[in-house]
């Protein structure tokens, strides 16, 4: 398989040829004027029976009757090979005779021709042109995949040379007549190469004849058979059969091909291009080759079937440089739009128009194409002014829109630099489809370069960036250089960052591209910003861990929480016990004072007795504060105790089961026992269960807490999430554990909690 | 004569504690009330009781008590603490302490706790009796499990057979709401289908 491009002598060799060819052909198409006049002979002479181009034989008086004298000053009888059907095709003079027996000689002008000078000669000369320039474009643009575009050249070449040598065909010069022949059929064998080169491409595997040098060898019998037919005009007629035949057989096995690949692969591109070769064949078909075969006899010039064929090595052109399924998808979404609208827009003035002015069908056609032409242009116009001066693209899929919402989602849940500048690669890669996309970091100071994220090894490509164009480079903005594309990501005082685009073909981002990657480098920044202030206070954190030297603000904070709970705890004392405490005083005062014996004993044995309550209260504060048992006896004494206690104050029966942790963590313990008393008073303050379950299961590194009831449950959005119930305070212990919490629980059902902790996982 | 050691990090205790003694001719009482000295003072003057607070900085006195045991094998520990003194009857069970002692007991049933204890008896609440008992039937709850009222009509519609959309329809819920509830059920009874759930409420008697 060809994969790399036609050699740039070889390249100057065909063009020459090319050139040569063509050139020469369409020498005899201008040096001899196409007039097709039929003649039949009648007493050895040549009588005109029709006129191919009437208004012609008007201007130079000669009508239907009139005999033929000399053509080229050749008396007809020794001419009458040049039409063996019949047909006086083309001439520079010609000598004819009318009714009244007058010899008038005629030079055949092309400008009295206009109709025939335009599609042997002015039309054909257009294309060769045309091709010579797309031929040169493609070469220099190495657009698309190189191994169909070298075929691409090879058939955009040779469709312009069958297409010039129409006019010279029709004279049935010889050089003309080879070279129609052998073209015609050697662009249909070149395009089924393309067409096996670009399967290739797509990854559709390709189910047909593999050999396509038996094609090319078909070509080669149909250049000698034209040869034979100049030594021997008897194969004329044969000849024209037989390469017809063979024509209409490759069209027709272009088409198996693409529709039974497309049977098989419903891609875009085959869709796309059956229509751009079915299209441009059907009027050579219907009106040329079917009505040839079938009764001798066309319906329209063959020149004049050609001219939709013309379309096929631009579609073509087109697929090649747009070979992106997105591309096709743009491309061909955009322009329906702006046909719609524009011939939408253009029967709306017609119509207007019609109803104002009366003018001819003609007129009519010719406003309606200059209308439709002008709008649509105006469309595309607009378009390219609104991408360079507003930023605003035609989109109607809204792929880029899509891209850009999946890369931010993704990065921004990227919490280190790296792992950012990795995602970021990665979803670029895929995107723009390029083959290494890397982000490097800039030191402005010392103008080092180095890999901000280490892919791989693949990526240390030399790069030819100087500091100049470094620095020269803003956020946002994107530079192309000669292999890559530069684009910044971010700066801060001493370094930037820059996103390298590359891959291994020739390297090309397309407008839309381009502005939607300005857009993500915008957004990128902000992220690169973000993340790396997460970054330093992560940093802080660590460092503040390994050195017990947490910083100020966690010391604020944690002081402040501090004083907010000794200040409710200060309260809570305040009202109960020193008041109480207070009480005592006033009566041990009093009771130094007291007389009666009997008295003070019973008083003493009353305050003794309120003592003891006091304790009793203080104890349960102590408790609250600091669970009892946890760290004597150990977690299951402690909720064992905790059960007990809530048993006793509760009118709902607690069922519970706890298995021992496996792992020996004084935090742990801790953390379940203050879980399981926040539901147990939750469960006595608000439920209005008439029974709770509470199950500890012992995981490897954690734990699995289940907790029900069937009371009054609530709505989650509403009560639940309220500060009366302690949830919010649950949910913080657990996520601050890495755990997970699931709440459930609807009004009247009851309230599930479902608590995972596990540190290994 | 009874040599007795209090351990408390508490001097306001310590001292009232050490002023029970004061006029007991069997008994003399010393302080201490850092735990660091201990295996120092036991290896040099044992003691033959040890009245050990429970709670202490950095420290309790279970593993005070671990630690005395471990260098003088005959020491009688009593833990001696403002805590319920149910909560460590384990303790007593597992033959880690000689005896239990609430701080706000009288003095008499501390003297009469620690003469015991030199005698080799026990002695403690009724409420322990309960614990011994309670430790061969563990997990009874005090109170019988009881369902609501939407629970036990669910069912008993379980129970005659019904699907869960009738039962919906019987008690103007929505199927869903039915299935919520049953599911809650088949947890808290540990079955899995209805049927268990069924039998298994009739077993219980929550349902007539």
């Amino acid at each position: 398989m060809a994969t790399t491009l036609i050699p740039l002598r070889s390249f100057i060799t065909l063009l020459t040829l090319y050139i040569a060819v063509g050139s020469y052909v369409l020498y005899i198409s201008y040096s001899s004027p196409i007039i097709g006049i039929e003649v039949v002979k009648q007493d050895d002479r040549l009588v005109i029976e029709h006129f191919e181009y009437p208004d012609w034989a008007e201007l130079h008086e000669i009508s239907k009757g009139d005999i033929l004298i000399a053509i080229d000053d050749f008396s007809p009888y020794k001419l009458e090979h040049v039409a063996p059907d019949g047909i006086v095709r083309s001439a520079k003079t010609l000598t004819v005779m009318d009714a009244t027996g007058n010899n008038k000689e005629i030079i055949v002008l092309y400008h009295e021709l206009p109709k025939a000078f335009s599609h042997f000669f002015i039309l054909p000369l257009i294309y060769f042109l045309l091709i010579l320039s797309l031929a040169i474009y493609l070469y220099k643009q190495k657009s698309g995949n190189v191994a169909s575009l070298n075929i691409l050249i090879y058939f955009l070449l040779t469709v312009s040379l069958a297409y010039c040598s129409v006019g010279a065909s029709t004279q049935l010069h010889p050089v003309g007549s080879i070279v129609n022949s052998t073209c015609l059929i050697l662009c249909l064998v070149l395009l089924i190469h393309f067409l096996q080169k670009y399967f290739a491409f797509l990854r559709i595997p390709w189910r047909f004849n593999k050999n396509i040098w038996i094609l090319y060898l078909i070509t080669v019998c149909v250049f000698l058979v034209s040869m034979i037919e100049i030594f021997n005009s008897a194969f004329f007629t044969l000849n024209t059969i037989i390469i017809l035949l063979l024509f209409v057989a490759l069209i027709f096995y272009i088409l198996i091909i693409l529709a039974t690949s497309y049977t098989r692969d419903r891609s875009i591109q085959l869709q796309i291009l059956f229509w751009f070769i079915v299209l441009p064949f059907l009027p050579f078909v219907i009106f040329y080759v079917l009505p040839e075969l079938l009764f001798q006899q066309t319906i329209l010039s063959p020149s004049t079937c050609a001219i939709s064929l013309l379309c096929i090595p631009f579609t073509f052109t087109f697929m090649q440089v747009t070979e992106r399924l997105f591309d096709v998808d743009y491309y061909v979404s955009r322009i329906r739009y702006y046909v719609l609208f524009a011939g939408g827009m253009t029967v709306w003035l017609m119509i207007g128009i019609d109803s104002f002015l009366s003018i001819s069908i003609l007129t009519n056609i010719g406003i309606a194409l200059f209308i439709f032409i002008s709008i649509f242009v105006l469309l595309c116009v607009k378009e390219k002014i609104d991408y360079v001066y507003r930023k605003v693209l035609f989109s109607t899929n809204g792929n880029n829109i899509h891209f850009l919402y999946s890369i931010i989602d993704k990065v921004g849940k990227e919490i280190k630099m790296e792992d950012l500048f990795n995602t970021l690669s990665d979803q670029l890669m895929k995107q723009l489809e390029m083959n290494t996309v890397y982000v490097i970091h800039y030191d402005m100071e010392t103008e080092q370069i180095s890999l901000a994220n280490a892919q791989s090894e693949e990526n240390r490509h030399q790069l030819q960036l100087t500091p100049k164009d470094l620095h020269q480079l803003q956020v946002g903005s994107i530079k192309k250089f000669q292999t890559f594309y530069v684009a910044c990501l971010h700066r801060n005082i001493k370094t930037k960052y820059f996103l390298i685009l590359r891959t291994n073909s020739k390297i090309h981002l397309k407008k839309e591209e381009l502005l939607w990657l300005e857009l993500l480098l915008h957004y990128i920044d902000n992220f690169v910003e973000n993340t790396q202030l997460v970054e330093d206070l992560m940093f802080e954190l660590k460092q503040a861990k390994e050195g017990q030297n947490y910083p100020a603000w966690l010391h604020k904070l944690c002081w402040l929480q501090l004083e907010e709970v000794k200040s409710q705890l200060g309260q809570e004392l305040h009202d109960t016990i020193l008041q109480e405490q207070i009480f005592l005083i006033r009566e041990l005062d009093n009771l130094l004072y007291e007389r009666d014996r009997n008295l003070v004993q019973q008083r003493i044995l009353q305050i003794h007795q309120q003592l003891i309550t006091i304790n009793v209260q203080l104890r349960l504060y102590c408790e609250q504060l600091k669970p009892p048992l946890l760290q004597t006896l150990g977690l299951e004494a402690a909720l064992t105790k905790l059960f007990n206690q809530t048993e006793q104050r509760a009118h709902f029966t607690l069922m519970h089961s706890i298995e021992p942790l496996l792992i020996d963590d004084n935090e742990m313990s801790l953390l379940i026992y203050r879980l399981i008393q926040e539901m147990l008073n939750n469960a006595i303050t608000h439920s209005k269960a008439t029974y709770v379950k509470i199950e500890l299961r012992a995981l490897s590194q954690g734990f699995h807490l289940f907790y029900m009831d069937n009371g009054v449950g609530c709505h989650l959005e509403d009560l639940c999430l309220s500060g009366t119930m302690g949830i919010i305070g649950m949910k913080e212990r657990v996520a601050a554990y890495k755990g997970t919490m699931v709440i459930d629980s609807y009004p009247n059902e009851g309230m599930q909690f479902d608590i995972t902790v596990n540190k290994g996982g | 004569m009874i040599n007795i050691l209090i351990i408390d990090d508490h001097p306001i205790v310590l001292e009232g504690s050490k002023n029970l003694f004061n006029n007991i001719d069997d008994m003399r009482a010393d302080t201490e009330k850092n735990p660091a000295n201990i295996p120092e003072i036991v290896q040099k003057t044992p003691y033959d009781v040890y009245l050990i607070d429970i709670n202490m900085p950095g420290t309790n006195g279970i593993d005070v008590g671990a630690t005395i045991c471990s260098l003088q094998p005959e020491a009688k520990i009593i833990l001696y603490t403002g805590d319920q003194i149910e909560d460590y009857y384990s303790l007593i069970v597992e033959k880690k302490i000689h005896g239990l002692l609430s701080k706000t007991v009288t003095k008499e049933r501390i003297l009469r706790t620690i003469r015991s204890t030199m005698d080799g008896d026990i002695i403690l609440p009724w409420s322990f009796v309960d614990f011994v008992q309670k430790l061969d039937q563990p997990q009874i709850s005090k109170q019988p499990l009881l369902l609501n009222e939407r629970e036990k009509k669910i069912l008993q519609f379980v129970v005659q057979g019904y699907t869960n959309s009738a039962i919906a329809l019987e008690i103007d819920l929505t199927p869903r709401t039915v299935e919520r509830n049953l599911s809650h059920i088949y947890h808290l009874l540990n079955v899995t289908t209805r049927t268990e759930a069924a039998l298994m409420a009739k077993e219980l008697k929550l349902i007539d």
